[in-house]
């Protein structure tokens, strides 16, 4: 089976977060346990063991580029296919203030598409200590642009005028 | 031949008492026989002849007394002259003897002497030779001494030392954890006031409270930061 990455193009953007990605690889294992459990089962009563969600973007995903779900072996290198590109999705994680709602995340992860391009998740964790703004970790390397540092900042800058302010 | 005194006295007292005695036994006999010799006289001739008996009997008795008295005072003489020839004997002994016995005590004395020195000279010997050996020891109970002290007191000043530095320490330990304890303190004091603080400082700053746009707006003002600092540059 090609290798062709666009085919996966709507299925990979689709993942915005680290939890949902684990949550579509967990799919794709018990969509695929389904499906090879009998050579009789078919791609239709698989589809039905995971969120319906899911299910669409995947029969989209094969109805989109004609595959044929009857074809085990088209079937199997798909799914292949699919988890190893899910693999090499690099993860941003960010720290942000407040608990976004699916609107924002998919606001930040467009942006992020359009800065960074596509094949990056988000993996987003709560600190409302930092007020305002992000702490970004890629890589390995942290940056903190967060309004709490900005603070921090200011206040080690104009120290002896925050304190007269203190007072 | 030499009487002692004690003997000759003895003597000379025995004669004396022999001599009254006898005094008094002539005395006794001349009284008892004086009156019945006057009768007789005027009796008969047998009487005369137990009168010349009687006289010549007195006669000797006289004669008797004086050779006692006689050998009497030639005892006393004979005594005397004894004595005088003991005296000399005994002064002449006695020198003598003093002379034999000063020149033995003497010759003891020097001998002791002698002895006495020689007795000296092994206890100086014996007494230099102690000194000696005592300074010896002293000398070596002083080294040892010497030794043990300034052993104890490198051990004391490497001990000093130690806990000089223990205290050190400790006090370095303990006014770190003042100044440690006083920096939480203080900054607990503004921790406590830090949120009343920077919301004030964030009013300040941003003249309101952040709304969501607003949130979002840092968010990805921060992506582009990040962006323009090559955050999200791979690793190679």
């Amino acid at each position: 089976m090609k290798k062709d990455v666009s085919m996966y193009f709507d299925l990979i953007t689709s993942l915005k977060t680290t939890q949902e990605v684990i949550s579509f690889v967990s799919e794709i294992d018990a969509l695929a346990l389904a499906f090879f459990k009998s050579e009789k089962t078919s791609m239709e009563k698989a589809l039905t063991s995971i969120s319906v969600n899911s299910a669409n973007k995947i029969m989209q995903a094969f109805l989109k580029n004609n595959l044929d779900t009857n074809n085990r072996a088209v079937v199997s290198g798909f799914f292949e296919t699919l988890k190893e590109l899910i693999k090499k999705l690099k993860t941003i994680k960010l720290v942000l203030a407040f608990d976004p709602t699916n609107k924002v995340i998919e606001k930040i992860h467009s942006f992020v598409k359009d800065i960074l391009g596509i094949g990056y998740i988000l993996d987003i964790e709560v600190s409302e200590d930092i007020l305002g703004g992000a702490i970004i970790i890629f890589n390995g390397k942290y940056n903190d642009f967060t309004l709490k540092k900005k603070i921090e900042d200011t206040f080690t800058l104009k120290n002896k005028d925050i304190l007269q302010l203190y007072k | 031949m030499n009487i002692t005194p004690i003997i000759f006295y003895d003597m000379l007292a025995s004669i004396l008492i022999l001599s009254l005695c006898l005094i008094a036994v002539v005395f006794y006999i001349s009284k008892a026989t004086k009156n019945p010799y006057a009768g007789l006289k005027m009796k008969d001739e047998d009487s005369q002849k137990s009168t010349n008996l009687l006289d010549e009997a007195r006669v000797k008795a006289a004669k008797i007394i004086d050779e006692a008295n006689n050998r009497a005072i030639d005892i006393v003489s004979k005594v005397t002259l004894a004595t005088d020839a003991s005296s000399a004997n005994f002064k002449e002994d006695l020198a003598r003897t003093s002379s034999v016995q000063i020149k033995e005590f003497e010759k003891a004395t020097s001998d002791f002497t002698a002895l006495y020195f020689q007795i000296l000279q092994d206890l100086k010997t014996k007494n230099i030779e102690a000194f000696q050996s005592i300074s010896k020891d002293i000398e070596m109970n002083t080294m040892e001494e010497i030794k043990n002290f300034k052993e104890s007191m490198q051990k004391l000043t490497v001990l000093s030392q130690e806990e000089v530095r223990k205290k050190i320490d400790l006090n370095y330990e303990a006014s770190k954890k003042e100044i440690e304890d006083y920096k939480k303190e203080e900054l607990r004091k503004i921790d406590s006031g830090i949120y009343e603080l920077l919301e004030n400082i964030s009013k300040l700053v941003l003249g309101k409270a952040l709304n969501l746009a607003e949130h979002e707006g840092l968010i990805e003002e921060s992506l582009q930061k990040a962006k323009k600092e090559g955050a999200f540059k791979e690793l190679k």
